[in-house]
């Protein structure tokens, strides 16, 4: 399976994504009698995913998350920070050797795929423009490539709109996959899909990760989904990770009381709620205005008065990173 | 913010947009002698003109300078009131526009109330009964009216209407108001015919907006039915569109008009344009032009404004 | 609202919007069948004009002056004794084909512009967004009027007669800035589609992207528009060649014959009702075709 597609295949550990001190700003531009000003979506993100495994990002709307995926593949602003693949930093822009590198699937089945053009030409066109695949071995490849996401050759002749909402986000990761990435990020890749379906293509994704060493992110506001697929986790708010690490540590212990609200927030029948957590309450502040300090203590149920002044610095305990001032140094 | 003061901000605001407009206009005004072919000077004073008074001309004009210095002169002429004269007769353009002016106001007004007279109920109408046999008739009337010639409209109704009746002269401005008033009204129902289907059925669109918003929604919830529905919430609500989709078609409207003046033989602008455009007197031409191009800044200033008094949900945004 | 809340409602509200959709495009197929005939029988008018036209169009004949309808000729003869209906027949070409260029140059600079300013941006798109702004606000018709004045009427040109070159200089010169502004607002919107950004990702070239992702899907509008805009730019050419300023005499072109019949038209009205019905029917004809293909491409 490995050589027939073609993919090197690369041992668990070996550096996949990494991605330093991640910003991205947009500018909200002027209206009549208001000025210009700044939403800083990601503030300063640090992750790391090794080849062959896979991240999960969970956070409410608005947290930044896709603005996180789209600067990593490259499709939106990056305002300061890195992101390398196998140690090689990508910029924003990137000629086509780097932009095959991390490959995107989208949450929306239908605005996801061109409309006007068959599959089969959009799948040519991306193994012909990157040289991937010359002469017949063309039509080869893209049929195998819709194998692999389990539909069949006689679908390279049809238009999207021939294809219920699950095979076309099939199509979508076959889409990614034509370019042989080495990090797939898929950005609520599953959110538009009724549950079955759901359960269908994220097994394959999770059994394609596998098969072909590439390094997962998967971002989700499904808790449950990204228990089961996810490797590690991270939690985002307001543009910032509050908390990362390994999923079962990070389920089973979470630190930061954001991610213990979002995980009481999960109804479970099978934990009884610990006295003094509370249910995550109100809307986040507005990305326009992040409150001073930590961007979560308006919220938070157990803040304290430097938490409106200081913003916390990531902490390492046991292998899980948290900001929050509940957590010193050291300890 | 108390509501005078941003209103005065917003009055301040379109005003001192219009400026850059301005200028935009009176530039693509001032191209009108520069697409000329041969000398423009030598076309603007006519083939009787001695070469001294041509290259007098072309000095004065700065024709023998570049463009930016011909538009500067250009507005300066016009700050000062100073069109030009005209080749064909020699009397001033500015005086040429106001002898010419009367006709062109009454047509304008004239054609612009019967549209809307006619237009508006059509369209609440319309919007009222969505997907009746009217809303029907109005959508394919819309898309057939745009393609009537309003000048062969209007000398259908002369030779059909006009000749056999009595009921209207076949061409002039009459005397008096009454006589006026007579001359103007084939002339609206031409330009009408066209006009009121199309602004008829923008207005319905706006109009389902409006019934369809979230306050009628709450009027309705609150017990408000029937015609005090209508006249409270929905006819209010559709003034503004009327305004502004009325704005629009300003420059249709007048085109609309020049057309007609020829063919009901109205002696205003409009004929006088066409008249000067045809014997190449460039400077009437030009002269004509800006007052209609002007015009359309105005009114479209003018509708801005009232759609402040309107409506206060313009101010507030 | 979450996806998820709208899955179970997507197969009821799908059926029926595909009801509507299939009366939509049973209508829309109507006005394509009743107009695109009106259409293509006056586009074979103006391509076989010469086995049609029974007269030549020029040719006078003062001793059969105004003559009725009738015998020779089908619709009589105008004040110089030439026949009506080879007249028509022949204004058919020429009313058509300026009508076409003065549509489809305006479409084409118009498109250029507005896909380029639209995904690339920056200054072109200000520059763009001013013009469109700017023509919103100027009485065009009455500058196209003016213009063909200064310019002055001049000789053939090509292919093309006399006086047509001007008038297809004139609406190109303003028309493509309705184009740009129609192109530009679906460029916005369509780049901004997954697809698109998928073909970014992807590592395709700028152009590429534009060309085969972008404006494929953002043409629609444009196709339906220019379709219209070739009745509009006849009629206006008409109304212009009505009054003096557009294709001169002796070429047989609809307006221009309504102008010289016009001192006849109480005795002889047909000399002036035929030329207006001509414009008229093909207009409606070019506007049920627009009207039919927009309810098409709106169900796809
Ligand atoms: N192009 C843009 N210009 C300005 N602001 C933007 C832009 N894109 C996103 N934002 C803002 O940045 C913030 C983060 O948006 P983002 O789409 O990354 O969030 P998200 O976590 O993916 O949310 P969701 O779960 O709703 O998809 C939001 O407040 C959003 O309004
Ligand atoms: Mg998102």
């Amino acid at each position: 399976m490995l050589q027939t597609t073609g993919l090197g295949v690369k041992g668990a550990g070996v550096t996949g994504l990494e991605v330093r001190g991640l910003h991205v700003r947009y500018r909200v531009p002027a209206g009549l009698g208001r000025k210009p000003s700044y939403v800083d979506a990601v503030n300063g993100a640090d992750l790391s995913v090794a080849a062959g495994s896979s991240l999960g990002v969970v956070g409410e709307s608005g947290c930044g998350k896709s603005s996180l995926a789209r600067a990593i593949c490259g499709i939106g602003p990056i305002t300061s920070g890195s992101v390398s693949v196998g140690g090689v930093e990508l910029t924003r822009r990137r000629d086509r050797a780097a932009a095959r590198r991390v490959q995107m699937v989208f949450q929306d089945p239908t605005s996801s795929l061109n409309p006007r053009r068959t599959i089969g030409s959009m799948l040519r066109e991306l193994l012909t423009v990157h040289g991937l695949r010359t002469g017949a071995a063309v039509d080869r490849r893209a049929a195998e490539l819709l194998e692999l996401v389990g539909l069949p050759a006689s679908a390279l002749g049809d238009r999207p709109h021939a294809f219920s909402g699950g095979q076309r986000q099939r199509i979508g990761i076959a889409r990614a996959l034509a370019l042989e990435p080495e990090v797939l990020m898929a950005d609520e890749a599953v959110s538009a899909l009724d549950v079955s379906t759901q359960a269908v293509v994220v097994d394959l994704l999770h059994t394609l990760r596998a098969e072909l060493g590439l390094s997962l992110v998967f971002i989700s506001h499904d808790l449950g989904v990204v228990r089961a697929v996810c490797d590690s986790v991270a939690v985002m708010y307001l543009g910032t990770i509050v908390e990362q690490g390994p999923t079962e540590m990070l389920f089973e212990s979470p630190r930061h009381p954001y991610t213990r609200a979002l995980l009481d927030a999960v109804p479970r029948i099978d934990v009884v709620r610990p006295p003094g957590s509370a249910r995550l309450s109100g809307e986040p502040p507005s990305p326009l205005d992040v409150p001073t300090g930590c961007p979560f203590h308006p919220r938070c149920p157990v803040a304290v008065a430097r938490c409106r002044t200081e913003q916390p610095v990531p902490v390492e305990i046991d292998g899980q990173t948290v900001s929050c001032h509940l957590w010193p140094h050291g300890s | 913010m108390p509501a005078t003061g941003s209103r005065y901000t917003f009055v301040w605001h379109r005003l001192l947009q219009s400026v850059p407009l301005l200028l935009a206009v009176t530039f693509l005004v001032f191209l009108i002698t520069k697409v000329t072919p041969g000398n423009p000077a030598r076309t603007i004073l006519g083939p009787k003109a001695t070469s001294e008074q041509v290259s007098r001309l072309s000095h004065q004009l700065g024709y023998d300078r570049g463009v930016p210095t011909q538009y500067w002169r250009f507005l300066e002429r016009l700050v000062h009131g100073d069109l030009g004269d005209s080749a064909r007769t020699g009397n001033a353009v500015t005086s040429v526009i106001a002898t010419h002016l009367a006709p062109t106001v009454w047509m304008v007004v004239a054609s612009a109330l019967l549209t809307s007279l006619v237009a508006v109920p059509l369209a609440w109408a319309a919007a009222a009964h969505r997907d009746s046999w009217l809303d029907h008739l109005l959508r394919t009337s819309s898309i057939f009216a745009l393609y009537l010639p309003t000048f062969w409209v209007g000398l259908v109704l002369v030779r059909f209407v006009a000749l056999p009746t009595g009921w209207f002269p076949v061409s002039g401005f009459g005397d008096g108001v009454t006589g006026h008033l007579r001359s103007v009204v084939l002339p609206a129902i031409s330009l009408s015919l066209g006009l009121a289907p199309v602004v008829a059925r923008s207005l319905r669109t706006a109009m389902i907006d409006v019934l369809e918003s979230d306050y009628v929604a709450a009027a309705r919830a609150a017990g408000v039915r029937g015609w005090s529905l209508f006249r409270w919430y929905v006819v209010r609500n559709s003034l503004s569109p009327a305004v502004s989709l009325l704005a629009v078609q300003i420059g249709f409207l007048l085109f609309g008009v020049v057309v007609l003046e020829v063919t009901f033989d109205i002696n205003g602008l409009g004929s006088e344009l066409v008249t000067a455009a045809v014997g190449k007197d460039l400077l009437v031409t030009q002269g004509i032009t800006l007052v209609f191009a002007l015009a359309v800044v105005v009114v479209n200033l003018v509708a801005d404004l009232l759609l402040v008094v309107i409506d206060p949900r313009v101010r507030a945004s | 609202m979450t996806a998820a809340l709208v899955d179970p409602l997507i197969d009821p509200l799908d059926n029926s919007v595909n009801e509507r959709r299939s009366a939509a495009s049973g209508r829309g197929r109507a006005k394509l069948v009743v107009g695109g005939s009106l259409v293509a029988a006056l586009v074979l008018v103006a391509v076989f004009a010469g086995a049609i036209a029974p007269h030549d169009p020029l040719k006078q004949d003062l001793l059969h002056r105004l003559a009725d309808p009738g015998g020779a000729h089908l619709l009589g003869t105008d004040a110089l004794g030439r026949d009506v209906f080879s007249r028509l027949v022949y204004a058919t070409r020429v009313d058509l084909r300026v009508g076409v260029l003065c549509a489809v140059v305006p479409m084409l600079v118009g498109t250029l512009v507005g896909a380029t300013a639209g995904f690339y941006g920056g200054v072109a798109d200000t520059l763009v967004t001013r013009l469109i702004d700017l023509v919103q606000s100027f009485p065009v018709l009455v500058f196209f009027l003016a213009l063909l004045g200064a310019l002055g009427i001049p000789q053939a040109f090509l292919f093309l007669g006399p006086g047509e070159l001007p008038v297809v200089i004139v609406f190109a010169a303003v028309g493509w800035i309705v184009y740009a502004r129609l192109i530009r607002g679906e460029v916005l919107r369509v780049r901004e589609l997954d697809y698109v950004q998928a073909a970014r990702a992807a590592g395709l070239s700028r152009p590429r992207v534009l060309l085969r992702h972008v404006l494929p899907n953002a043409v629609n509008q444009t196709i339906v528009y220019v379709v219209l805009d070739v009745g509009l730019a006849i009629l206006a050419m008409a109304t212009l060649s009505f009054l003096g300023l557009g294709i001169p005499a002796p070429v047989p072109e609809w307006g221009a014959m309504i102008a010289e019949n016009r001192p006849y038209f109480a005795d002889q009205w047909w000399l002036v009702v035929t030329p207006g019905l001509s414009v008229s029917v093909l207009g409606v004809g070019l506007a049920l075709v627009g009207d039919g293909l927009d309810d098409l491409l709106k169900q796809s």
